[in-house]
């Protein structure tokens, strides 16, 4: 009978609701970065694949339809409890055929605010990145994680309540030039880059060892504007879902979708793939 | 003649038996890696032998090692290594005359507890940590009576003793 089924998912939603409020939530985003920290002493290791059907630029002046990648390898280091780093390298075969190393970031992140309650909290942190890549630029877009050297910096502010993680970032992006090419007249030296996340804790209902695993869900947000004459903005949505394994590694798998955008780009949509190892008290 | 017994006190080489575990809740955790990260920072201390974590409640069961002093306020900078707080920590503590000072006193190498209420006839007792930090902003509100209370009643012991060592305020639970 039809009210059973209802009773049935009345019920269901109502159990879900009280777990709710035993267990806590996730915000280890996939694109964008919590104003909490990784732990003092800990050393982790990422490496992300960034997957897409894109267009080459070639010299000859034609786009190349194909199937293009970025290597990221991360190693992140939490120097104590307010402060921790990042140090990427970037290899593509977004420029030319091959995959070829094409420069490094450096990422801080400091923690200023942390209003903690049991199973809730709220964070805000500072954040810098300064990246230094070294290929021909031929597009408008601007992104410091492997396109364009330059500098930003920011803030994040993070919201925990048990299973629901809500996150926002805001940055000045402010672009160099590339080591041997000049940043081309067309792409703007200031702009604006925001980010606005939501993460929820799918799986498990009850903790209870440290070996579960736990399934996490992220809706991501990010929009890019510049702050120039060449009015330029991107719009993009980035799904994904993440396990982490024995509490200290973590896969991710997102992608990414192009909302709305007025320059050419590489690729509009792409998949990422990410790996993670989290070493504790890694050092003295 | 307090002198006297006070110097005697510091001077016997303790074995530090009179706490047995301590019930930690940590605050603002997010996810189990959150939880191994706080358990691998507290694992580091040389007091602690054990712990027995409850994932579900953010709850850290600390079995203490006999032979090595207890730093009640290293388990709280540990907590916060990992990026968290302390919600509570209650300890429980097994009658031993050796380290009362009076009724309401617990000398430990370097600490000084002060407790509200001392049972004498109990053979163990659990005692909760009301310091700014060891309590979550709500609870730290509720006790703040009964610490000011404390706080009298330490001044003008601490006046008499000259302590320098770092005073924590209990409650008897």
């Amino acid at each position: 009978m039809w009210w059973v089924n209802k009773f049935r998912l009345i019920s269901i939603l109502f159990f879900v609701l009280i777990n709710c409020y035993n267990c806590s939530a996730q915000e280890l985003f996939v694109i964008s970065e919590p104003a909490s920290n990784m732990p003092s002493k800990a050393i982790s290791f990422r490496l992300t694949d960034k997957l897409m059907n894109g267009n080459r630029f070639s010299i000859a002046g034609h786009h190349d339809k194909t199937l293009m990648q970025r290597v990221v390898p991360e190693l992140m280091i939490g120097l104590n409890k307010k402060l921790m780093f990042h140090v990427s390298a970037y290899a593509a075969n977004y420029y030319q055929r091959a995959l070829k190393l094409e420069g490094f970031s450096m990422y801080a992140k400091y923690r200023f605010l942390s209003i903690d309650d049991l199973h809730k909290h709220f964070r805000m942190a500072a954040f810098s990145r300064v990246s230094v890549i070294d290929h021909e630029l031929y597009y408008r877009e601007v992104n410091l994680e492997g396109d364009n050297s330059g500098i930003t910096n920011g803030i994040i502010a993070t919201q925990l309540i048990h299973k629901l993680a809500l996150s926002a970032a805001i940055g000045h992006v402010y672009v160099l030039d590339n080591i041997s090419y000049q940043r081309p007249y067309f792409l703007s030296a200031h702009s604006l880059n925001y980010t606005v996340s939501a993460g929820y804790l799918l799986l498990p209902f009850h903790y209870k060892s440290y070996n579960q695993p736990n399934l996490n869900v992220y809706l991501e947000m990010q929009g890019r504007n510049s702050l120039s004459d060449y009015k330029t903005n991107i719009y993009e949505l980035f799904p994904a879902v993440q396990l982490i394994l024995k509490s200290y590694m973590r896969i991710d798998l997102g992608y990414r979708i192009q909302l709305k955008s007025n320059v050419t780009r590489n690729g509009t949509s792409g998949f990422l793939m990410r790996f993670e190892y989290n070493i504790f008290n890694a050092f003295q | 003649m307090r002198n006297l017994l006070l110097i005697l006190l510091l001077c016997s080489k303790m074995s530090y038996a009179q706490f047995i575990k301590a019930d930690l809740v940590a605050s603002g955790l997010t996810c189990s890696m959150c939880n191994l990260a706080t358990q691998k920072q507290l694992q580091t201390l040389n007091f602690v032998d054990s712990i027995v974590p409850d994932l579900e409640t953010n709850t850290f069961y600390i079995y203490f090692n006999q032979q090595h002093e207890i730093d009640f306020g290293l388990i709280k900078k540990k907590v916060e290594d990992a990026g968290f707080f302390v919600a509570a920590l209650t300890v429980l503590y097994k009658q031993s005359s050796a380290y009362r000072y009076n009724n309401s006193i617990l000398f430990l190498e370097n600490s000084v507890l002060f407790i509200d209420k001392y049972e004498e006839n109990k053979a163990q007792q659990v005692f909760k940590f009301i310091d700014e930090g060891f309590l979550t902003a709500k609870e730290f509100k509720k006790f703040r009576k009964q610490k000011q209370e404390l706080l009298l009643l330490s001044d003008a012991i601490a006046l008499e003793i000259g302590t320098n060592k770092k005073i924590y305020y209990v409650v008897g639970q």
